[in-house]
């Protein structure tokens, strides 16, 4: 072996352990750059999610207020009204009236006790009283019963007692899915039978809807949430999102329907 | 290269820089088989048939047939398949440079081997040294772009920052080797094949790379 030979060797061996060093500093360093960059992403993204569920909260909060508002000033003022003007139709003399004008008379009196019975459900569809004074599965028991009473619809449910009020944020939330899903089946399912069942688990409350109506399936849901006529969808999603719950629409091989509705709770 | 070739078959990916990696691996596979097949007669039943079929290959100082063509080729096709993979990766920012380079390697290999070397005789080495120092350039580009883009994904987890940092290990530690390789192979005949172990190595690594990138 010459010396030019070993010059070369040596000049080769310095230069793979000089590239080799080089290419893994630099890989190291782009590697750092990137994770660095992908955990901001991560923080970022996480910040953006944590806005986004603020100004769910806000916009919930405040459909919940307005809400609340309507259904007094319903109660309070229109009701009132209502009852003050039945009071003074119930003391009228009727007796000089001819028999047609005691028919209007009472057709009157009538049409004012309807009127003041529906101002009464939509002032307690808007803002549930018993909700707030015996619980969610009252509440839900109470609203099915009025919802389906009359109609050709039956309805079952079978709800876990033990399941007590965990949080009446939540259980405003999920009284609001409830109604809002039932009255869409309703709407646009035409069931004529509707099951709703829960089950309280490991901190997790699993609620299930059940109808043989013309259902939705969880890609008809993703994609008619996202459509302006779908406002009353977005809302559900929203306050899902808000409950970092879950909700599932399936198709059963029987045919049937069922959206099952998972929400954490605190027991 | 069967590694790669099977973890593929496994993992099915569907990305749009598999085609080229693929075919580069397939034509790799077969490449490197004949080049084994016929080098130092390691297997002599084959030497008469494919000196008959292939009478180019045979060179009378040699007084056989020789299977360096196969190396030279490999290299061609391996800078020209890459810079397609890059391509793929991302046509906006790699077209320009392709526009550059692949006219420029074109040029050099034709002129090289019309004037200077023949690609028959001798694995040539400016002709490896040269395709590094490209794929390292497109190599270099490749993490510029990655550093600039704003929506980085976790690096672990992108398929082609596992080939390319393979390609990067692989063209950095080869360069010097290949730039030598012809004044090695006069001056130090045991050195060239132990740093040729190294080549080995680094390519094997490369292969394994190829193969992660794969998954999904």
């Amino acid at each position: 072996m010459n010396s030019g030979g070993n010059d070369i060797s040596f000049l080769v061996t310095i230069s793979i352990a000089v590239m080799l060093l080089v290419v893994a500093g630099f890989l190291l360093v782009v590697m750092m750059n990137q994770r660095k960059k992908w955990f901001l992403q991560k923080e970022m993204s996480g910040l953006k999610e944590h806005q986004q569920n603020q100004l769910i909260e806000a916009a919930v909060r405040s459909e919940e207020s307005e809400r609340h508002r309507i259904a007094e000033m319903l109660h309070d003022e229109v009701g009132a009204l209502l009852s003050s003007s039945r009071i003074f139709l119930v003391e009228m003399n009727t007796e000089k009236l001819t028999e047609d004008d005691k028919q209007d008379h009472a057709k009157v009196k009538e049409m004012i006790d309807e009127s003041i019975q529906k101002v009464r459900t939509i002032s307690h569809n808007l803002h549930s009283t018993i909700l707030k004074e015996f619980g969610l599965n009252e509440a839900i028991r109470h609203f099915m019963k009025k919802i389906t009473g009359g109609t050709v619809v039956n309805s079952t449910v079978e709800l876990d007692d033990e399941y007590q009020i965990s949080n009446a944020e939540t259980d405003l939330a999920v009284y609001r899915i409830i109604q809002e899903l039932v009255n869409n089946l309703i709407k646009h399912a035409h069931p004529r039978l509707i099951n709703i069942r829960s089950s309280l688990g490991q901190n997790q409350l699993q609620l299930q809807i059940q109808h043989n109506g013309e259902g939705l399936t969880q890609d008809q849901f993703e994609e008619l949430r996202f459509k302006p006529s779908g406002l009353g969808l977005k809302n559900i999603q929203n306050r899902i999102i808000l409950l970092k719950g879950n909700i599932l629409f399936t198709q059963l091989d029987t045919g049937k329907y069922t959206i099952q509705l998972t929400i954490p709770v605190i027991i | 290269m069967l590694i790669p070739l099977t973890f593929y078959l496994i993992w099915k990916p569907k990305d749009a820089w598999v085609k080229p990696v693929v075919i580069y691996l397939v034509i790799a596979f077969v490449l490197n088989l004949v080049a084994d097949m016929i080098w130092k007669k390691g297997l002599p039943f084959l030497e008469l048939p494919i000196r008959d079929a292939f009478p180019f290959l045979y060179v009378p100082q040699y007084t056989q047939i020789s299977n360096n063509i196969f190396y030279n080729v490999h290299s061609i096709i391996r800078m020209l398949l890459f810079t397609w993979f890059f391509y793929k990766l991302d046509p906006f920012f790699f077209k320009k440079l392709n526009l550059a380079v692949i006219p420029l390697f074109v040029g050099f290999t034709i002129i090289n081997f019309y004037f200077f070397a023949n690609i028959i005789v001798l694995p040539n080495s400016a002709l490896f040294a040269v395709e590094a120092a490209f794929l390292l350039l497109y190599c270099i580009v490749y993490f510029v772009r990655l550093n600039k883009d704003e929506r980085s994904t976790n690096p672990f987890s992108e398929s082609s920052f596992k080939i390319v940092s393979g390609l990067t290990l692989y063209n950095a530690i080869n360069l010097p080797i290949f730039i030598f390789y012809d004044y090695l192979i006069i001056s130090n005949d045991t050195y060239s094949e132990d740093v040729w172990t190294v080549h080995n190595i680094t390519y094997i690594v490369l292969n394994i790379l190829i193969a992660f990138s794969f998954k999904k």
